[in-house]
């Protein structure tokens, strides 16, 4: 029973022990309620008063850093108006263009705050994740240079997200020396989706194909590296990848794997992968069938049509969807037309749907 | 016979006081998680450039399923703010579920819908579909015209012919913000084993739309929606988010949700036997994720917001708070296997006891407990540290929970800009419990005899329409 339940033992001769607990109790609550409201009206006075802050340096900073990035104005312009205490306030002001700029204009970004960003990177070292994380993004996008072995250091972070975060840094520009170690951490992202994964890492460029072939044709590499590998391959085109591909599709039972190997022979397949992709065409598993034909739609010949005729009526309805869209985009609306004449229920809604989508 | 009555009321105050003792306990609890949480979430969107991370090639294809049931009135603004989300890849799937009104009229006048066929992809049993139309302005938008068969219904016929990896089901009635959609797919990015995420559903009483967006955020002059919002902040700031932390979450509100289409076609779709089709689902997700060996992860994001209407009057409330019951009893008692059972971990062992015991039970306990109360007093059987502990746990503690949410917000988001509206806030949080919060238990334990007697419908709904901006110059 609760020292609160037990009060209502009270008319029964309970004691006052309880009667002080609750009477703490009370004052404690009320106090806490009181503490909300104060701190509410504090946090409120303070957003304003930062609000305030905001739009003053704004006010201050703005028109000369327009100036600055169009080149009509010097850099030391813009410095001479940032104080002493605004300088962490100047980072994140220049953080804010640096989201919405590409190009030239990130580096003169870049040559503006690198007299500020002491007042950041000394956060690389803080206990807490979301301070780490926020200090790798400043450093990661307005001083990669300066920085760039503190972000390689930030790879080791036990945190994912600075991980993340460093590793894309790392991924905006191609440094030979550091691919290897940026494909790596990815290791140590296990939780975070392979798409995720992928769009990181693509970010380093197909300069760097070199590595991720590396990693897809070493069979001691975790199935989920080696995936990721395919997939940003494939992203890239790139053309030298598809013995790895055939390999991979070959030797491995993973299915994630064989999927993203398929998707590279989707890419760039040529007329001698066609015996593989045949055959894999018949693939018990639907993932890999539906990949097969995608390719068969794309790099297969005039036998191929009645592939894909065939599989408009696979028992899976995906692996129909891509041969319809297939057939569609071979140009081939023909044989969709026959299909739908022939009133099979299944395949003609497939069929007039696909034709739909050409029609809009 | 006096001694006998004097038992009884004796054992039901030291049950009600139980009750709100443990109940308090658990929300100030939650309070304090959530506010860990928050602080550390507000700083990581800082330091997250979601629209990069999450932009184009990054995110999966989203189905938004939204079922509606006459919804002429508020359909077209709804749908039309929906094709204009920021999001990379999604389609929109609006199941007009027999409404005897002119929502589909309105829908296809507004949006040019023509007849055309989509194969499904999943086979869950609905009422009967008698269409299914595209819009010829819009490739991304079809629209399903059944039979009605329920909200569930509906969004399993949704389902059936969604191709996303994920979809998201909203209400008809409901806004989702432009960047709603991108903030609620970076956990699904961030870890493999998430099932489903929910966002914060904010109510929109008192602020103007325009084109489908929120423009001029501000508390409504109706005291029974500015309740709601107190309410509505607690429940989401403070309850959800301590749930989520502790991977125990078993609501995700059916105005805004987004799940994997793959864990929800294998656990059966949404269930047609209950009102609470939003809370079951997520139950059943837990329960078909562990028994096949997978630990899911079910998280609330507050920084994805769907704006929805809530009702303006006692008898719509009424309404609506008794079908909330059912459903969440429902869905408790269709999954009582669950109930303090360790195979499904936190769930198992405290959400499913706290939500039955506490939320489900809640209703009977307390208005039970405010007659002995009452009995009490006029018996003379009091003594003044019953009375002050029987006030204090069941108001004092509840304004200072609301309080407590009100700051959260405050810390967070800070969405009513304006000092009045705070005030106004503080003054709900206050109010909400000298009245307002007995009168919902008051509906939901008609809504507990409901279940008793086997009620299921969904019961009429009135919907005032969004408040259009002030006309141009």
């Amino acid at each position: 029973m609760t020292p609160a339940a037990d009060l209502a033992l009270s008319g029964r001769g309970a004691g006052d022990r309880g009667f002080l607990i609750l009477f703490g109790f009370i004052v404690i609550v009320t106090l806490c309620a009181l503490g909300f409201v104060l701190a509410s009206l504090f946090l409120r006075w303070r957003n304003n008063r930062v609000a305030r802050r905001w739009a003053g340096l704004e006010a201050r900073w703005d028109p000369v850093m327009l100036d600055v990035l169009a080149g009509a104005a010097p850099a030391a312009a813009l410095h001479a108006l940032v104080r002493p205490p605004d300088h962490r306030w100047f980072v994140e002001f220049l953080l804010r263009y640096g989201r919405r700029i590409r190009g030239h204009e990130r580096d003169v970004l870049s040559q503006l705050a690198a007299p500020y960003l002491y007042a950041v990177s000394g956060d690389l070292r803080h206990r807490s994740v979301e301070r780490r994380a926020q200090a790798v993004q400043a450093i990661g996008q307005l001083g990669r240079a300066a920085y760039r072995a503190e972000l390689v250091t930030a790879l080791e972070d036990p945190a994912p997200i600075v991980v993340v975060i460093a590793a894309v840094a790392l991924s905006r520009e191609y440094r030979a020396d550091d691919v290897r170690q940026v494909i790596k951490s990815v290791n140590r992202l296990e939780l975070l989706t392979n798409r995720l994964l992928v769009s990181v890492l693509r970010r380093l460029g197909s300069e760097s194909a070199w590595a991720f072939r590396e990693v897809l044709g070493d069979s001691t590499q975790s199935a989920k590296l080696r995936t990721v590998a395919a997939k940003v391959l494939a992203h890239f085109n790139d053309q030298e990848s598809g013995p790895f591909a055939v390999e991979a599709v070959d030797q491995t039972d993973d299915l994630d794997l064989r999927v993203a190997a398929l998707q590279i022979l989707e890419r760039i397949g040529v007329a001698e992968h066609l015996p593989v992709v045949r055959r894999l065409a018949q693939d018990p598993a639907p993932a890999v069938r539906g990949a097969a034909i995608r390719i068969l739609a794309r790099v297969g010949e005039e036998q191929d049509l009645q592939r894909l005729v065939t599989a408009l009526d696979d028992p899976v309805s995906w692996v129909a969807i891509h041969a319809a869209e297939g057939l569609r985009q071979s140009g081939r609306t023909d044989l969709l037309e026959q299909v739908a004449a022939a009133h099979r229920r299944r395949s003609s809604i497939i069929v007039s749907e696909v034709l739909f989508r050409d029609a809009g | 016979m006096a001694e006998i009555l004097n038992r009884f009321v004796w054992v039901v105050n030291v049950m009600t006081l139980t009750y709100f003792t443990l109940l308090a306990t658990f929300y100030l609890v939650s309070s304090i998680l959530a506010f860990r949480f928050l602080r550390r979430y507000a700083t990581r969107l800082r330091s997250l450039d979601v629209e990069s991370l999450v932009g184009a090639g990054t995110a999966p294809p989203v189905t938004l399923i939204v079922p509606a049931f006459n919804e002429e009135r508020s359909c077209a603004e709804s749908v039309r703010a929906l094709l204009t989300l920021n999001y990379p890849e999604y389609e929109v799937i609006v199941v007009n579920d027999g409404s005897s009104d002119r929502t589909l009229e309105v829908l296809t006048e507004t949006f040019g819908l023509v007849r055309t066929t989509r194969l499904p992809s999943a086979e869950i049993p609905t009422a009967p579909v008698r269409r299914i139309l595209r819009s010829e302005r819009h490739a991304n938008l079809w629209v399903i015209d059944k039979e009605n068969g329920g909200k569930s219904d509906a969004l399993n016929a949704g389902l059936n012919i969604s191709r996303a990896p994920l979809f998201c089901t909203i209400d008809a009635d409901s806004i989702l913000e432009p960047d709603a959609l991108l903030r609620a797919t970076r956990p699904f990015l961030e870890d493999d084993r998430m099932v489903a995420v929910g966002g914060i559903v904010r109510i929109v009483n008192g602020s103007t739309v325009d084109h489908g967006r929120v423009r001029n955020v501000r508390l409504s002059t109706n005291l029974l929606a500015r309740l709601q919002v107190v309410e509505y902040l607690r429940a989401f700031l403070s309850a959800r988010v301590a749930w989520s932390e502790l991977n125990a979450s078993l609501i995700i509100s059916g105005a805004f949700g987004l799940f994997r289409r793959d864990i929800v076609v294998a656990a059966g779709g949404y269930s047609t036997e209950t009102v609470g089709e939003d809370m079951d689902l997520v139950i059943r997700l837990h329960r078909t994720c562990r028994d096949r060996g997978m630990v899911p992860r079910v998280m609330f994001v507050p920084d994805p917001v769907a704006w929805t209407e809530c009702p303006e009057t006692l008898s719509g409330l009424a309404r609506q708070r008794n079908r909330w019951q059912r459903g969440l009893l429902e869905s408790l008692t269709a999954n009582l296997g669950m109930f303090g059972n360790p195979r499904y971990g936190t769930v198992g062992l405290l959400a499913f006891p706290y939500f039955l015991l506490l939320e489900g039970l809640g209703p009977l306990i307390e208005i039970t407990g405010y007659v002995a109360f009452f009995v009490t007093l006029i018996a003379g059987w009091w003594s003044p540290a019953f009375v002050a502990s029987f006030v204090f746990l069941a108001i004092i503690v509840g304004i200072a929970l609301s309080a407590a949410a009100v700051a959260l917000e405050e810390m967070t988001f800070r969405r009513y800009a304006r000092w009045s509206d705070l005030f106004r806030l503080f003054a709900a949080s206050v109010v909400e419990n000298l009245g307002y919060r007995q009168l919902n238990q008051w509906w939901r334990l008609q809504g507990t005899i409901a279940v008793l007697r086997g009620v299921r419908h969904w019961g009429a709904q009135q919907r005032q329409g969004f408040e259009p901006s002030a006309p141009g110059p």
